[in-house]
């Protein structure tokens, strides 16, 4: 269905005369797939940060690369080993006209733990840090619990609120609008839940005046519906677009696609801990007595059966980039030495036999089939190529309001080979090594997302002086012999790095950047 | 009369407690929506946090009994998502989807019944037969198929109307509505038009079977022998008879779109609850869940009761309650 009409599509626009005369020149309408939560601190994802960032502001910001740049903080350094310092922008003003200091910094950071009902706290991005004090009006101190590199990239998540608001707004407040009040470079005019969200240029900002003067968020969550809204013209610009739209798009006169690489990493987790895993049965369907992921011969059998250019090149129609570990290129940590592993089946079958499997084994593969870009149908390559060594398998996408609860529960049956994906970018560098690759420790608020229960001790103690490593050049380089040595135990099977996607009628340029947020001031008029 | 209602108001009633216990517990079966909204970026102390917040630390029957307390003072629970309260979220976007269903089930009727009668009337001509074969479409072309080729059709290619969303908000009668404006009925009609389609074959072949099985009895005989044309005959006294079933069909199907028109909103990106209710179910927002199946409940009692009392009123001899005369 989806293929007959995408390629109607294609016929049709090419035939088309597609753009439509814009009504005013400083206005942008964006086809945007994700809606925001109205207030700044109740869920933490990745959209609602790439829209608060916008009417907010935050003490720093993330720039194409993930790297952490100056916005109303100007500059920022280490007092000693737990106290970070932050210089405050001087004349920055809000959105109602009142002034920006340390309070309102303080203020914000004090709400942060007490929103009622949070389903998604923004002090999640806040591990390790202790305390926010103001030294003076401009001058702000992030105390932590020990030395914490990664302080300038946590705070960058973090919307700033006006200190009478962040002390006396409730949620409705902000879902009304009337405590929307920031200091970022776009100020609310109007949000219909499920509709649109409307933004008018806020003249007294700091920075560069953004070209747009009113812009428009419009919420398609379809990825069929945004693309026709693009084509028909009734926006300028989408994000998000679907691998399987972008060759139709490319070749479409009107319309720009732009892509840049993402800070995420789609990976395979293994079970490493217990000694016999649900999913793993012999050719009969009982289970098997022994885990066979605790052996590295097996491990390393599945990182050579798959093939991560074919599943690039049809799954993804191209728009990834084969992984060779944990972290993109240009994130700390990355070690170009290492290679993506080649594909080899027939060195996957001989490991297979070493390991006392000749005639392989049952596995099943659990994956979300609606989180990541075409999660379901890499699920099925893999398990495509999996059996092409021997193993009989099953693939098992499910949606994730099913899979997620499953596979991260600690204490539960989990799953014995499965699919995930992690974003880079809250710290610039590896973190999934401390939050994915420690061994889960719950006093040490580590390894809350290590769901294979992998444990190998040197690679934490490494990790553990990784952290409180202040200097970013030493503190990389322990995290890529970290990473180096996992990838040759076979902690994950990693697959590829995905890609941002955005689309855009021709006389516009746009940034993309590797978080993945949708930025109007990187939207530009091209003369 | 008034003991018909009464006994209506209890019988729904039971209906919205059994069905609130079963989504309930059917999704907390499910798992812990948690998971589904916190970022993977958080530390174990936080998700505690978060879970304390939604209050999913406590055991279900406990939650459950909470529930009931605050729905009994009309609170049903603040959206995990919306950080609104749910029953504030589904009411907000509720008119867009009547608006949507008003309009949709005007062009099924209008078009359908009709329809209907000429296809029952006409029916071994071609004018029947024609019909007839085309309203096998009407069921078997899959909702979201036409609405691309919909805005296929009349969005890009030839720029009539737009692709999608809902359009300007206008007052009429006092009532805030899209249909207010010419922009509103722009964005309406291609999504209502979709939407039309199913109803209005189902109509079309209730009608024509009607009219086709009318046409054999002795009245209608008696009708011609008296020198009175076939259109009057069709009109007046026909179409009539053939209401019953196609008033049940209509409240039923009515009810249906309110609660699943999901695919056309999503196509049409129209903010209304059909959307939203699969955007819920996605990220597991309990308290918007059983929110909504608890009006969509109540929608459909008050629509078979309308249908019921419409049923006294066409056919004189049927009496509400029953045949306990």
């Amino acid at each position: 269905m989806c293929n007959k009409t995408s390629s109607l599509i294609k016929a049709v626009s090419l035939a088309a005369a597609m753009l439509p005369a814009i009504a005013a020149a400083d206005e942008l309408t964006i086809g945007a797939r994700s809606e925001l939560t109205m207030d700044p601190h109740f869920l933490w994802t990745g959209a609602n940060t790439s829209y608060h960032v916008q009417i907010y502001g935050a003490l720093l910001q993330l720039d194409a690369k993930a790297q952490v740049r100056p916005m109303l903080a100007e500059s920022w350094r280490t007092v000693d080993d737990t106290t970070w310092e932050f210089k405050l922008r001087e004349g920055v003003v809000f959105h109602d006209g009142t002034p920006f200091t340390a309070a309102d910094v303080v203020a914000t950071f004090k709400r942060l733990p007490n929103v009622p009902n949070a389903a998604g706290p923004l002090t999640g991005a806040l591990v390790g840090i202790r305390d926010v004090v103001a030294v003076d009006d401009f001058t702000v101190h992030v105390l932590t619990n020990g030395p914490s590199p990664v302080v300038p990239h946590q705070v960058a998540q973090i919307p700033i609120i006006p200190s009478e608001i962040a002390e006396s707004a409730t949620t409705a407040d902000f879902n009304t609008g009337k405590a929307a009040i920031g200091a970022g470079p776009f100020a609310i005019d109007t949000y219909v839940a499920g509709d649109r969200l409307e933004l008018r240029r806020f003249d007294q900002f700091w920075g560069d005046k953004p070209e747009w003067e009113r812009a428009t968020f419009r919420f398609i969550s379809d990825d069929s519906a945004r693309v026709a809204a693009f084509l028909s013209g009734s926006v300028d610009m989408i994000d998000a677009v679907p691998p399987v739209d972008v060759s139709r798009l490319r070749e479409t006169p009107e319309a720009i696609v732009h892509t840049g690489s993402s800070d995420r990493v789609i990976f395979l987790w293994m079970d490493h801990e217990r000694d016999v895993t649900p999913f793993a049965t012999d050719l009969d369907g009982k289970p098997l007595a022994k885990n066979p992921f605790k052996d590295s011969r097996v491990r390393r059998a599945i990182n050579h059966a798959i093939n991560r250019d074919v599943i690039v090149d049809r799954v993804m129609d191209k728009l990834a980039i084969p992984a060779s570990q944990i972290v993109p290129p240009g994130f700390g940590g990355y070690d170009e030495a290492i290679d993506v592993p080649s594909y080899d089946p027939e060195l996957a079958k001989s490991l297979l036999k070493e390991a006392g499997y000749p005639d392989g084994f049952g596995l099943t593969i659990h994956c979300p089939n609606d989180r990541y870009v075409n999660d379901g149908a890499v699920c099925q390559a893999v398990g495509q190529q999996l059996a092409q060594i021997g193993l009989k398998m099953i693939v098992e996408p499910m949606p994730r309001a099913v899979y997620f609860p499953m596979v991260t529960d600690h204490a539960g049956e989990r799953s014995s080979l499965f699919l995930f994906g992690w974003g880079s970018s809250s710290g610039g560098e590896a973190d999934l090594l401390w939050q994915g690759i420690h061994t889960f420790d719950k006093d040490k608020k580590l390894g809350t997302w290590n769901l294979g229960h992998y444990s190998n001790a040197e690679a934490d103690a490494l990790i553990e002086k990784a952290l409180v490593t202040l200097d970013a050049d030493e503190r990389h380089r322990i995290e890529a012999g970290v990473i180096k040595t996992i990838m040759e135990d076979v902690a994950v099977v990693p697959l590829h790095y995905q890609t941002v996607n955005v689309a855009t009628r021709k006389g516009l340029s746009y940034t993309v950047h590797a978080d993945e947020n949708t930025l109007i001031t990187e939207v530009k008029k091209q003369p | 009369m008034a003991q018909f209602v009464l006994q209506r108001a209890m019988h729904a009633s039971v209906v919205l407690v059994v069905v609130s216990l079963l989504v309930f517990c059917g999704i907390y079966a499910i798992g812990n929506p948690v998971h589904v909204l916190i970022d993977p970026r958080s530390s174990q102390e936080v998700i505690d946090q978060a879970i304390r917040n939604l209050g999913l630390d406590r055991p279900l029957w406990e939650q459950y009994l909470l529930f009931l307390r605050n729905a009994m003072e009309g609170d049903l629970g603040n959206s995990y998502v919306h950080s609104r309260p749910a029953l504030q979220v589904i009411l907000e976007r509720l008119p867009a989807t009547l608006e949507l269903i008003f309009v949709a089930m005007s062009i099924a009727v209008v078009a359908g019944i009709p329809l209907g009668l000429i296809a029952g009337s006409m029916g071994e001509r071609l004018p029947g037969r024609a019909l007839s074969n085309l309203s096998v479409l009407g069921f078997s072309l899959p909702t979201f198929w036409v609405g691309l080729t919909l805005i296929l059709i009349f969005s890009i290619e030839l720029r009539w109307l737009p692709s999608g969303g809902r359009g300007e908000v206008g007052a009429l009668l006092g009532v805030r509505t899209s249909l207010a404006t010419s922009d509103g009925w722009k964005h309406v009609l291609l999504p209502a038009v979709n939407l039309s389609l199913f109803p209005m074959a189902l109509l079309m072949r209730l009608v024509r079977s009607g009219v086709i099985e009318q046409a054999n009895m002795d009245y209608v005989r008696f009708a011609r022998a008296k020198g009175l044309s076939s259109t009057r005959i069709l009109i007046a006294y026909i179409f009539r008879n053939t209401l019953i079933p196609v008033v049940t069909v209509m409240g039923l199907v009515t009810g249906g779109l309110i609660a699943f028109s999901v695919v056309t909103e999503s196509v049409f990106a129209w903010p209304g609850i059909g959307k939203l209710i699969v955007d819920s179910i996605r990220l597991l927002d309990r308290p918007v869940i059983v929110a909504y199946i608890l009006i969509v409940v109540l929608v459909f009692t008050a629509i078979n009761f309308a249908t019921d009392v419409t049923y006294s009123i066409i056919d004189p001899r049927i009496r509400l309650g029953g045949a306990n005369r």
